[in-house]
């Protein structure tokens, strides 16, 4: 009844400002292609496809439809969630667990260059209360942070050495787009983009396209080398209005991360995690996300960034792809977090490899101040 | 004052969508030179036309460009009579039309004809003859160009 | 596989404008299936949304409002959007997560208020390819005008077997007391109706609806402690056509890809459904069919398509009654698509009817001994295929 699922395959465009001498489906499809092209495989070798788009950040009423012929829907099983991009992969998993189907393309992608992001953004509120105060991810992660602050009054350095550490690990990733140091001391004297937050604390606009290949037990024979097994995945949708909510923490990780755990059979996060890509939309997200994730008790992240348990040498390396604050194609920024966790089981993250990378844990979050909440963990066995 | 029933919300949503060099390329020769090209899949030879950097059939990388011709056959089409928001004020025809030398049709609109919901069979029908008519000032988009009956 | 079956199902009564919110009809509906269950949230494991385009609702990412509106809060969710056909995938994906072992019970919704964006097709303009064709007049009754074309081209059907299709329709719906529309027509009102694109007629078309659609899904093990009798989802199938309708025409069609006229993607779907449930001979093996069809004409090449009579058949047999409710293959008894369409629900709709069908709860509208029922759905410019067999003891 319930199959093994394993990732065996991820292919990623370099995550850029833009990418303007071609098509949104040009990118896609070239993405795409060259993945097949370097595991020999021909599209007709991939039982479905499940896309994950945002109509409003492509600029199509039903994005799918234009775009579903570049990731190989054309005589072939194609669903697309619009929710988010690791729901996608989070179906496909399901599909292949189901054993409905044995090969699985999941593909997402944002071109937020072509895009007026700050209005897709407004839109999301709900029309009768929230719209007029032009409330946004920028805006709600500010929220996130004031909230934070003021529960558990942390030294503000500790929360910037994440956007310290996140765009030091970005200079061994050359799918980042931003790849460039950020000291303690620059970001201090930097303005501030949205109370508290500073500009390089929040993560910036990129264009890319995220694909990974799902097998079943069965099918992964075919594949060489180490594949990325999924050994838990949980996802939960917390309440939508902020005010009802307790920002300094993140019920949604907390429900996600207690299933996932549960189908892995992980007690001690901190023991049995080698490392984590957290799909972090602020430092003080990213703070917040080590807590709804057990990997300390609620207020002590700074204590895991000081004594440099997150960091690349220590215990747990949370980032080492250099997370969303490095890039951030909008809309798949989660799928990218799953597909990093994956690179890194599989041993295939080349300069940012890390030593120890057999149970990876990937975290993925959207809507307003992470409302909605993905953890998936994969392991080489 | 609201009528406190409903509340009016406006989408003004502005993107710059990349073409891409194929496209480029298709919307500079109708712009230009007044020449209509499609792209050729290399596995199952069809000429595309609109053209497209890739064949969605084969999922294969298009490659050589085609000048197709300037008539062809209507392959469908319908006459549109409703006035819809932010479309044209009808009546209005639009059509698919294989151009000679293309394998997939095209779709624009056929003018000057009086279109009439009772004469749409004697007016026009699938497999009629159409030439391709340019616009003075062009611009580089599909609308450079429409469609006659020829004939 | 793990069995899944059907054990709640939830329609509201389809209309025109409603004064109450978008957050109103999902709460309404949600309330109808978890009363037909006989159940609470609280014991729904995990819950897949239906939502096509953003801007018919109006807000971007509306399924993050709507948890709360159901009490789902802190529940697993996601959404399905593949245009027409969302309802019925959505099926399909909440399929997935009990079929995966996941979970035992789960909640599909779609809902949808058309009147809420002022012109629902000058939204659906926007669906178009932004580089060749949406500067065109192009919406999805001119794409399914364009079918009809090809279609009596090809069959020699013609405007009065369209018409034909709507009466029917028209007479099922009143024996369904959720349809929209539920006014009888005769040939001559729909021939005489406003053409809007040649040759589709106002009544030969989906009316804008407002309305909701859920069904509960269970795994095997929990289906006895619902109360009601289970309709068993035997085959799901989904394939996909190109985006490209000028593909679709022209020369270089073959068994692989299709003309513009019929579709081969449904039929592939059907046929992926068909396999799984065991049937071989759809004509014998389907008692009743509620085909996605928002035009008429649709509606005769669905039922060619899914292999319920010969190609060219359809709307012969169409003159004789062959699809009627007393005839040998009922074709939409509820009164389909063309008597309601809240977007969002209508693909929804189609496997809810197919239900109620086989477990004997259709009410006036009721196939006697319908047994087994297919539902399908349409999404895209007639690009994306949904087809689901279910199935009664």
């Amino acid at each position: 009844m319930s199959q093994r699922v394993a990732v065996v395959g991820v292919e990623q465009t370099p995550y850029r400002q833009r990418y303007d001498t071609v098509m949104l489906e040009e990118l896609i499809f070239r993405t795409i292609r060259s993945f097949l092209d370097r595991n020999g495989l021909s599209m007709n070798d991939i039982d479905n496809v499940v896309i994950a788009s945002s109509d409003m950040t492509d600029g199509r009423a039903i994005s799918s439809m234009v775009t579903g012929g570049s990731a190989g829907s054309v005589n072939r099983d194609m669903l697309n969630l619009s929710s988010s991009a690791e729901h996608a992969f989070l179906l496909a998993a399901m599909q292949i667990m189901s054993g409905q189907y044995g090969l699985t393309l999941v593909a997402s992608w944002s071109k937020t260059s072509e895009s007026p992001m700050s209005e897709v953004d407004r839109l999301a509120c709900e029309p009768y209360f929230t719209r007029r105060f032009g409330l946004n991810t920028a805006t709600a992660a500010a929220l996130e942070a004031a909230s934070y602050m003021a529960r558990y009054r942390p030294e503000r350095d500790s929360i910037l050495k994440i956007a310290v550490k996140n765009r030091e690990n970005a200079l061994s990733n050359p799918l980042a787009h931003l790849r460039e140091r950020v000291g303690l001391e620059q970001l201090k004297a930097s303005p501030v983009a949205s109370w508290p937050l500073k500009e390089a604390e929040l993560p910036p606009l990129s264009d890319g396209v995220c694909v990974m290949l799902l097998a079943s037990e069965e099918q992964a024979k075919r594949f060489a080398g180490p594949m990325a097994w999924i050994r838990g995945m949980g996802w939960a949708t917390d309440t939508f209005w902020i005010g009802e909510r307790n920002l300094g923490t993140i019920r949604s990780l907390e429900i996600a991360a207690g299933q996932a755990y549960k189908h892995a059979g992980i007690t001690r996060p901190l023991e049995q995690i080698d490392f984590a890509e957290l799909q972090e939309t602020s430092t003080f997200n990213e703070a917040l996300q080590y807590e709804a994730l057990g990997f300390c008790e609620a207020g002590g992240s700074a204590r895991l960034i000081e004594e440099g348990v997150v960091w690349k040498d220590g215990k747990l390396p949370v980032n080492m792809s250099g997370g969303t604050l490095s890039a951030n194609p909008t809309f798949c920024s989660g799928l990218v977090r799953i597909a990093e966790t994956a690179l890194q089981v599989m041993g295939q993250a080349g300069e940012r490899q890390l030593p120890k990378a057999d149970v990876g844990l990937a975290t993925c979050v959207s809507g307003f101040a992470s409302q909605s909440g993905t953890v998936v963990i994969l392991s080489g066995e | 004052m609201s009528d406190f029933k409903t509340m009016t919300e406006k989408w003004d949503l502005t993107y710059q969508h990349a073409l891409g060099e194929t496209a480029g390329r298709f919307f500079e020769a109708i712009a230009n030179e007044k020449k209509l090209l499609g792209k050729k899949c290399p596995k199952c030879s069809r000429v595309l036309v609109p053209p497209r950097s890739y064949c969605d059939r084969c999922f294969e990388d298009t490659a050589d460009w085609v000048e197709v011709g300037r008539e062809g056959t209507v392959q469908t089409f319908t006459v549109v009579f409703q006035a819809f928001k932010g479309l044209p004020e009808p009546p209005y025809c639009i059509a698919y039309v294989l151009l000679d030398g293309a394998d997939t049709a095209i779709l624009n609109y056929i003018r000057n004809v009086d279109w009439t919901p009772d004469n749409v069979p004697q007016q026009i029908k699938a497999g009629d003859r159409v030439k391709v008519v340019f616009a003075e000032n062009r611009e580089g988009k599909i609308t450079d160009f429409w469609f006659e009956k020829i004939g | 596989m793990r069995e899944v079956a059907i054990v709640g199902i939830g329609q509201t009564k389809h209309s025109g404008h409603r004064d109450d919110t978008f957050q109103d009809l999902v709460r309404e509906t949600t309330k109808l299936v978890l009363e037909d269950a006989e159940t609470t949230i609280d014991k729904i494991d995990a819950v897949v949304f239906s939502m096509a385009p953003d801007a018919l609702i109006g807000t971007v990412h509306a399924e993050r409002w709507i948890a709360d509106t159901m009490g789902a809060q802190g529940k697993p969710c996601m959404r399905v959007n593949t245009g027409g056909v969302s309802g019925l995938s959505a099926v399909q994906t909440a399929f997935y997560h009990i079929a995966s072992g996941l979970f035992d019970t789960v909640l599909v919704i779609g809902a949808d208020r058309v009147g809420e964006a002022g012109d629902a097709q000058t939204i659906l303009n926007r669906i178009w390819d932004p580089i060749y064709e949406r500067a065109l007049p192009l919406n999805t009754i001119t794409m399914l005008a364009m079918s009809a074309i090809r279609f009596m081209e090809k069959y020699g059907a013609t405007e009065e077997h369209m018409a034909l299709v709507s009466v029917k329709s028209h007479n099922n719906a009143m024996l369904n007391p959720r349809a929209h529309i539920r006014k009888p027509v005769t040939v001559e009102d729909v021939l005489k109706s406003r053409m809007i694109a040649y040759p589709i007629k106002l009544l030969d078309s989906c009316p804008k609806s407002s309305g909701g659609c859920a069904l509960i899904l269970a795994a095997k093990d929990k289906v006895k402690s619902f109360p009601n009798k289970p309709a068993w989802i035997r085959g799901i199938g989904h394939s996909s056509e190109t985006y490209w309708m000028g593909d679709r025409v022209g020369r270089k069609l073959d068994s692989e890809h299709g003309d513009h006229a019929d579709s081969i993607a449904l039929t592939r779907a059907a046929w992926q459904a068909y396999k799984a449930a065991g049937i071989t001979n759809p004509r014998k093996e389907i008692d009743v069919a509620e085909l996605y069809a928002p035009f008429s004409n649709i509606e005769l090449h669905a039922v060619q398509d899914v292999g319920l009579c010969d190609y060219g058949e359809a709307h012969r047999l169409l003159e004789k009654g062959y699809f009627d409710i007393g005839g040998e293959m009922p074709v939409n008894p509820s009164g389909g698509v063309l008597c309601a369409n809240p977007i969002a629900a209508t693909a929804m709709i189609r496997v809810a009817e197919a239900a109620q069908q086989v477990t004997g709860r259709a009410g006036e509208h009721q196939v006697e001994k319908a047994k087994r029922a297919l539902a399908t759905g349409i999404g895209g410019d007639h690009q994306f295929f949904g087809a689901v067999v279910v199935e009664a003891d």
